[in-house]
């Protein structure tokens, strides 16, 4: 493929030049964030960050030329490898990562997209009547795979994304809004399953809604069971399986306030950064917050809180502005693509990307638990930001050929 | 047709949806952002202007492990790390030289200037986090820098509490608060002299954090600098000792050095859980210390009813404490003779003779023949089948023999012939009810360092690798050699069965307890075979004779294992009092040659401590009194 004719005709100008402001944000802030009052000079992180960018153009760019036929056609094979990846990480591995020399590879980030490419081909298969179990469940187990592996590295934050991104896609795929609530009603029932009323609350929305829908019976009993079975076991579980310190590790994930030394210590820190930034911020290089150390991590997974403290909400502001930006592109590529396939593939990007902003953000401004789940494009870090362009690369990718079908 | 995909409407339709589900996601944001930035920004302005409180971890004590008596076998001590935050000492030396404080520093630390730069270099990700430069430094170096405060602007002194040995570190002071045991303890004070804390490949150790434990760990509340169970207990029930970190808050000034300190805001650590062990020190000490260092082997006692592990010995053993110096671990690992193995669990050794009781127990049960039957050939020191000459151990032969006396001296001309009646079938089958060649399930090794299994071969085994079974394969099997391999853990499970006709499931960790087995064998059976064991113990020639006890009545068997790489194994299994066992032991001495001259020893030994210390007086004469009136 003749890539000058690619980059005058074919390249979504839009998003690629969203993407270059993300990542130069990024480096200006990780810059910041690792700056020193006392000795008038950052660390050499932002220079890391600075090469690991450019490799991630490289990668970009060798995903965007390569066939989306390709893609599809070995959708299966690739999710096959980083599956096994994955079984291979848990047991030769160090659980998360290979350690090649003083490289970490984590084969969870490329599981991501494998497993979006592989529920792309299938529900992108013509004529799938979702409304079968037949078409609806292989999915299911799909995602179900990485999302058991993951949880066992363990990676909680990680394995969410996972069991979020097949909603967008069922849906985009034509599975009716109610069903999607069938579907994750377990999980509701788990988070009421400890109040009372919200218990009742929940089982009352669910025969509510069975009611008015009269899916099959086997459908409807099983859905109820299952449920049912969520509500009694759980607090069993809670109650006389857990020991002390797996229950305080479930709650401080919920309510980081419990541990005020690790997570509600960042949280706190966090937002006073934050809120001291006030409209304007208090400008480059001048945030007190990250500069006295008062906030860990702020390079990595609170890099959000050294913008909004140095930049204020304008700076705030822009940020957001810039991912809606990027989710509207993925969003229209997604409208316009002719092919099914690739119509899913970037609606299955476009949720990954959304989650980890929203789950990213919601942390820093305490409304979120703390995951570890890096910002996209900004925070600190090869592998992510590497995975980051893949999946960009595949966005561009799709939009070159959005007029083609296979 | 609902999905019609491709409709670009419908499409429309649901990209509306989705960027709606994306508005509202990101409005929360904004809203949020909102209320902190612009709203409450006063608030929040204020609270970063004073914030002037900086949280200092207040490390959580680990917990203790202890023996069953209460006795601490691992505690905390303190201990003193010199470290530097980088910026504010590096503000105070002159660029690329090696003088003044940096040289000063230097010779307190007894560390090369270029070494204390380098550190310092190499952690530049958290500017304010003390760098360590040295750790466990000795007192004086820490009084000079404590005096001299102001001269070392950045350097602290952080006490951190290390991993301590007190039986071995401090014999003299060993307290209890348990007076009953005091005694035995100063009584057992004058011989503790060994080169290594006890048990150190089952206590295992602490160690530093590496990079991919801490990025997986981190959100549990784990450091960088934290340090972790690396082996054995200390890894195993790492969540059980680690406790939860407390947290203090300090004051600082804008610069970020210490004025002043929040003592109502203190959320003080919660300390680990102690462990209580089965393990009985005085008997381990007395195990360990029998077990001379220069040699290698492993020895496990253990209560035969219950399965309590009460010694266990690795040897040649290591100091936990190594794993701080590079030098010393790097030599720990490539040594030959492997310290760091936990030969108890992981060591695979033949059996030999130790596994004739199984021959005996399949020809019994099976009424192959009786215990006193002549009925076999008379040995005449070696055997020819097939093609080959199988010696018997005694050269000059053992004559005209039956079972009894063939397991007492230990013949192999009569285990040869007795093995090819019961047959590889049955001879596997009878092997197997001692779950040979299976995982102990050991509390200490399920998710930990893991157990050896062993090889238990069957006749699919050998039709596998060789495509038949040879007669040979079987002589060798029947005297517990070939391919046949068990770890001393095992082997001191089977041991234990023999003893008591059930099989225990052995443990550690106390109130780990699971309910023995049932052996599948008849009583009468167990009975003669455990008679025969006293014989060997007990009776004139017999082979076991070294594992006598003066007012007791042991039971045993020993085993010298041919190893084509060297000298022979030496094994020596018993159990004590031979009535109403209490103990059952196993010994394994690698290369040691004999088994009643090497082995059998050291099992007197403990069983000897066992009894002197870890059953009252009382008990030992009604037992006695028992045995005597056989």
């Amino acid at each position: 493929m003749n890539l000058s004719l690619f980059v005058r005709r074919d390249l979504d100008i839009g998003l690629f030049t969203a993407i270059c402001l993300g990542i130069g944000v990024g480096i200006t802030t990780i810059y910041s964030a690792s700056y020193n009052w006392d000795l008038g000079l950052a660390s050499n992180i932002y220079e890391k960050q600075i090469i690991w960018a450019l490799l991630g153009f490289i990668v970009m760019i060798i995903t965007m030329v390569i066939s989306l036929k390709l893609f599809y056609a070995f959708a299966y094979v690739l999710y096959g490898l980083t599956v096994t990846l994955l079984i291979l990480v848990l047991e030769l591995g160090d659980r998360r990562w290979f350690n090649i020399g003083p490289i970490h590879i984590q084969p969870s980030e490329f599981a991501k997209i494998t497993t979006v490419l592989v529920l792309a081909r299938f529900l992108a298969y013509p004529n799938r009547d979702l409304t079968r179990a037949r078409s609806f469940i292989p999915p299911l187990l799909l995602v179900l795979v990485p999302i058991l592996l993951v949880f066992k590295q363990p990676d909680l934050g990680t394995a969410l994304v996972f069991s979020i991104l097949i909603l967008p896609m069922y849906f985009w795929a034509g599975v009716r809004p109610v069903h999607l609530f069938f579907l994750i009603s377990p999980a509701l029932t788990l988070i009421c399953a400890f109040h009372p009323w919200m218990l009742v609350a929940i089982v009352v929305l669910l025969i509510g809604i069975l009611f008015f829908e009269r899916p099959r019976l086997v459908t409807a009993s099983i859905l109820l069971l299952v449920n049912l079975a969520v509500a009694i076991i759980a607090p069993y579980i809670w109650e006389n399986k857990l020991h002390d310190y797996q229950k305080r590790r479930i709650l401080t994930f919920l309510d980081p306030d419990m541990d005020k030394l690790g997570a509600g210590y960042q949280v706190i820190q966090s937002k006073i950064a934050i809120g001291s930034g006030g409209l304007t911020g208090k400008g480059f290089l001048e945030g007190t917050q990250t500069k006295l150390a008062f906030l860990p991590e702020q390079h990595t997974d609170f890099i959000f809180s050294v913008i909004c403290e140095e930049f204020g909400f304008i700076g705030a502001f822009f940020v957001l502005t810039l991912f809606i930006f990027i989710l509207w592109r993925a969003l229209s590529i997604a409208v316009q693509t002719k092919s099914r396939f690739s119509s899913l593939t970037a609606i299955g990007l476009a949720t990954i990307l959304l989650f980890h902003i929203f789950v990213n953000i919601g942390m820093t401004i305490g409304i979120m638990p703390v995951t570890g789940l890096p910002l996209p494009f900004l925070s600190y870090g090869g592998s992510t930001l590497i995975t980051n362009m893949v999946l960009i690369g595949l966005l561009l990718n799709i939009y070159a050929n959005r007029y083609e079908d296979y | 047709m609902q999905n019609d995909f491709t409709h670009n409407g419908i499409r429309t339709h649901r990209a509306r949806i989705l960027l709606g589900a994306i508005a509202f996601l990101f409005g929360i944001l904004g809203i949020r952002l909102y209320m902190l930035q612009i709203a409450e920004w006063e608030q929040y302005r204020i609270k970063s202007e004073k914030n002037t409180m900086q949280p200092v971890i207040v490390q959580a004590n680990r917990g203790l492990i202890r023996d069953r008596n209460g006795i601490i076998l691992v505690d905390n001590r303190p201990s003193y790390n010199i470290s530097v935050i980088p910026p504010r000492f590096l503000a105070n030396i002159e660029k690329g030289k090696c003088n003044g404080l940096l040289e000063r520093l230097g010779q307190i630390v007894d560390l090369p200037c270029e070494t204390i730069k380098e550190k310092l270099q190499s952690h530049n990700r958290y500017f304010y986090d003390p760098v360590n430069l040295k750790l466990d430094v000795d007192f004086e170096a820490v009084s000079i820098i404590e005096e001299n405060r102001y001269d070392f602007p950045g350097v602290e002194i952080q006490i951190e509490p290390r991993r301590g040995y007190p039986i071995f570190d401090n014999p003299s002071a060993v307290s209890t608060e348990f007076s009953h045991v005091q005694h035995n303890v100063s009584h057992a004070q004058h011989n503790v002299s060994r080169s290594f804390p006890l048990a150190p490949h089952t206590l295992g150790y602490i160690g530093l954090i590496n990079a991919s434990q801490y990025s997986r760990l981190k959100t549990e509340g784990y450091r960088y600098d934290d340090r972790i169970g690396k082996r054995g207990i200390e890894r195993m029930f790492e969540d059980r000792m680690r406790g939860h970190k407390g947290v203090k808050y300090i004051e600082v000034n804008a610069k970020g050095r210490e004025v002043g300190s929040f003592p109502e805001k203190t959320d003080p650590p919660i300390p680990g859980e102690d462990l209580w062990l089965t393990i009985d020190w005085r008997v381990q000490h007395a195990a360990e210390h029998a077990f001379a260092d220069s040699m290698r082997g492993s020895l496990v006692a253990m209560h035969p009813q219950s399965g309590e592990i009460i010694a266990i010995v690795s040897k040649p053993g290591f100091h936990p404490r190594s794993i701080r110096d590079p030098k010393a671990w790097q030599l720990l690992q490539t040594d030959p003779s492997k310290p760091l193995l936990n030969r108890s669990l992981k060591g695979e050794y033949p059996p030999a003779s130790v596994f004739k009781m199984i021959t005996s127990i399949a020809a019994l049960d099976q009424g192959i023949l009786r215990a006193d039957e002549y009925r076999l050939r008379p040995c005449t020191g070696g055997m020819v089948f097939g093609d080959r000459r199988f010696r018997c151990h005694n050269k000059k032969g053992c004559g005209p023999i039956n079972l009894r006396q063939a397991l007492v001296k230990s013949c192999d001309v009569f285990f040869y012939q007795l093995g090819l009646k019961v047959g590889i079938d049955d001879w596997h089958r009878y092997a197997a009810m001692f779950k040979f060649g299976e995982l102990t399930n050991i509390d200490i090794a399920l998710g930990g360092d893991g157990e050896a299994r062993g090889l238990l071969p069957d006749h699919a085994y050998y039709k596998q690798r060789h495509g038949f079974l040879a007669g040979g394969n079987m002589l060798n099997l029947t005297i517990g050699q070939g391919e046949l391999l068990a770890t001393p853990l095992q082997v001191v499970r089977y041991t234990s069965a023999l003893a008591t006709g059930q099989l225990p499931t052995p443990h550690v960790i106390k109130g780990a307890q699971v309910e023995p087995t049932s052996l599948p064998i008849s009583e009468e059976v167990i009975k003669t075979v455990q008679s025969i064991m006293v014989d060997v113990v007990n009776s004139p020639g017999g082979t076991g004779h070294r594992a006598r006890l003066p007012d007791m009545v042991v039971a045993g068997k020993t085993g010298t294992a041919q190893n084509p790489h060297g000298e022979d194994h030496a094994w020596f299994v018993a159990y004590a009092p031979a009535e109403n066992p209490r103990i059952a032991i196993a010994v394994i001495v690698e290369n040691g040659g004999s088994g009643g001259r090497v082995a059998a020893p050291i099992a007197q030994k403990t069983l000897e401590a066992y009894f002197e210390h870890a059953v009252p007086k009382q008990k030992r004469t009604n037992e006695l009194f028992i045995v005597n009136n056989r």
